[in-house]
């Protein structure tokens, strides 16, 4: 699929540098002469991208992103990219800067505004207003050249083919393809939960808690602040978005727990790298929370890091352990020694730091363990919480299923997921889709190069706030 | 200079002044304290800031300079590979950069 993907982006590439109505994606090269999307050092091509020089092959990474864009929206205003590659000082052999974007200016109340007090990025707004309302660029992108340099990020430099094969390196197309996502209007006006100038943006009007049943722009500044870390309860309540959702995510992989009712629902879950997988591996039962020894291996007398002590209760059930102390293989080995038919691993805030803070989403479980044969599973904090708060009085039993009425990223109304890691992380978060995504999106806060979906639901997303499809071709190119 | 062109020289020149929030969420999950590196990365510092200001008001529309950039960092991880993150904000992104190990992508796996 990523062959097609190329090959009609190159095929674009070469006939279309236009939106579907007269507007044009244009790349304003703001570098000095020679340096930056100027630099003429030879370079073979790679990947599709037939530029002779480091310079054409940047600008044909960037020009081959914004043409994808072009395809798919519809305007008659040229959107100017004003754009740079030059060298950012500073990267360490392990830290970097790759860039950043954003709208150029934000506009409200102009001609066609769709919503009055409401922040448009500029291109929108031109695109709405039939006219350029500012005579000048209207998307921001800066990227940093110092990453093909020895010293930055070791051996790992940009990549600059089309074709997805970025090996170790940063695949720039993605990033390019990301950024201008951002530039075009998925973003915000100042750093969340703060409004630009106090008026909303035209994303904050879709940025629904659930929990409050408020959106973004009908809260406080002080219900943002909590509403910003309401994990899983932050979602998109644009229609197109949610119309199409099933269009590219998978149906949930989820912890089902049956009863007491005051436990009862669907649980987030984090998946191990060794055991069975569990959509396949039909576990169900009843949840025993284990007990073993304190001792060096595990101070805890519940994380499962020596032999269970209550192996007669866990046998044939389902052993509940906490996290710490220990590897999940050692705890999965330990229930799987007591008879257990599957692990569920509860996390616990001890076990981040100021460097890692929790997300409240489960954790990812590495390891390598072929002689583990059962299941293993993990839930976020509040749900172990939850679950332990029902252990110890209630039958506590579920079981683990795809579940056909939910997706992969989104709630259980069907809203996609914001990701709002439950710790107040300012700015991190928000303008990305919700890790649990399954596959994943373009629009993650982890720019992932093993995207399968091309620019997935970000067009919806864009939609949602005011672009347009192209009215013929747009059809067309939305189908899978 | 023209009314168009004294709205993007004004928004260009505006005085930076980012929007901050107090992280002080009271959430059911312990919320771990995340501390403040005293000093800005030297590549953020190196890096345009965002800069708005005051509105712009003209016979087009109320402009604005914006007020937050997205920030795309990377970082080399135990493993060797690369992971990238975007984030929308430079304190975010600082916090990444200088951390001893940062937690790049959720979905990364841990060993315990």
């Amino acid at each position: 699929m990523r062959k097609a993907l190329v090959l009609s982006l190159l095929l674009l590439f070469a006939a279309v540098g236009a939106t579907a109505g007269t507007g044009k994606f244009i790349i304003v090269n703001t570098d000095a002469p020679n340096d930056g999307l100027n630099d003429p050092t030879p370079v073979a091509p790679v990947g599709g991208n037939n530029g002779t020089t480091l310079g054409q092959q940047r600008m044909n990474v960037f020009q081959a992103a914004a043409d994808r864009w072009a395809t798919m929206l519809d305007t008659n205003v040229d959107i100017r990219i004003n754009a740079s590659f030059t060298s950012i000082p500073g990267c360490t052999d392990t830290s970097a800067v790759l860039g950043q974007a954003a709208p150029m200016m934000w506009v409200r109340d102009f001609k066609n505004a769709p919503l009055p007090g409401t922040y448009y990025p500029i291109a929108l707004a031109n695109s709405l207003a039939n006219e350029d309302l500012s005579n000048a660029d209207d998307i921001f992108v800066q990227f940093n050249s110092a990453v093909d340099n020895d010293t930055c990020l070791g051996e790992s430099n940009w990549y600059y083919g089309l074709d997805g094969n970025n090996g170790i390196h940063s695949d720039l197309f993605v990033v390019v393809l990301h950024e201008l996502a951002h530039g075009l209007g998925v973003a915000g006006g100042a750093t969340a939960p703060g409004f630009l100038n106090s008026r909303p943006a035209i994303t904050d009007v879709h940025t629904l808690d659930l929990k409050l049943g408020l959106r973004w722009d009908q809260m406080s500044s002080e219900q943002r602040r909590v509403s910003l870390t309401n994990t899983t309860n932050l979602v998109w309540d644009g229609p197109l978005v949610k119309a199409n959702v099933g269009r590219f995510l998978q149906p949930v992989t989820t912890l089902t727990i049956t009863e007491p009712q005051a436990a009862a629902k669907n649980y987030d879950i984090g998946l191990a790298a060794f055991g069975p997988a569990p959509n396949r591996s039909g576990m169900s039962g009843r949840l025993i929370r284990v007990t073993d020894e304190s001792n060096p291996d595990g101070t805890s007398t519940n994380d499962g890091c020596t032999a269970l002590t209550n192996a007669d209760a866990v046998r044939g059930n389902i052993a509940f352990i906490d996290r710490g102390s220990c590897t999940f293989v050692m705890k999965a080995r330990n229930a799987q020694a007591a008879g257990a038919t599957g692990v569920v691993i509860g996390d616990r805030a001890e076990s981040y730091t100021a460097d890692n803070p929790p997300t409240c989403l489960p954790p990812g479980m590495a390891g390598e363990a072929a002689d583990v044969t059962i299941p293993v599973i993990s839930v976020g904090i509040s749900d172990a919480n939850l679950l332990k708060t029902n252990l110890p009085t209630s039958n506590v039993a579920g079981l683990l299923r795809n579940d056909p009425s939910q997706l992969a990223g989104t709630s259980k109304e069907g809203y996609m997921r914001l990701y709002a890691p439950c710790t107040n992380d300012p700015g991190s978060s928000l303008h990305h889709w919700d890790t649990v995504a399954t596959p994943n999106l373009l629009m993650e806060p982890s720019v992932n190069s093993d995207l399968l979906l091309g620019v997935d639901l970000t067009i919806y997303q864009l939609l949602d706030i005011g672009w347009k499809l192209p009215p013929r071709t747009g059809r067309r190119i939305l189908k899978k | 200079m023209s009314r168009r062109n004294y709205v993007f020289a004004a928004v260009a020149l505006a005085a930076a002044s980012l929007l901050h929030a107090d992280d002080a969420a009271d959430r059911e999950c312990t919320r771990a304290t995340i501390a403040r590196p005293a000093a800005l990365h030297p590549q953020l510092a190196n890096l345009a800031a965002p800069q708005p200001g005051e509105e712009i008001v003209t016979e087009k529309g109320v402009f604005a300079a914006p007020g937050a950039f997205e920030i795309v960092v990377a970082r080399i991880g135990t493993d060797g590979k690369v992971a990238l993150a975007c984030v929308d904000d430079r304190e975010a992104a600082n916090r990444i950069l200088t951390a001893e190990k940062p937690r790049m992508q959720p979905k990364q796996a841990q060993e315990q």
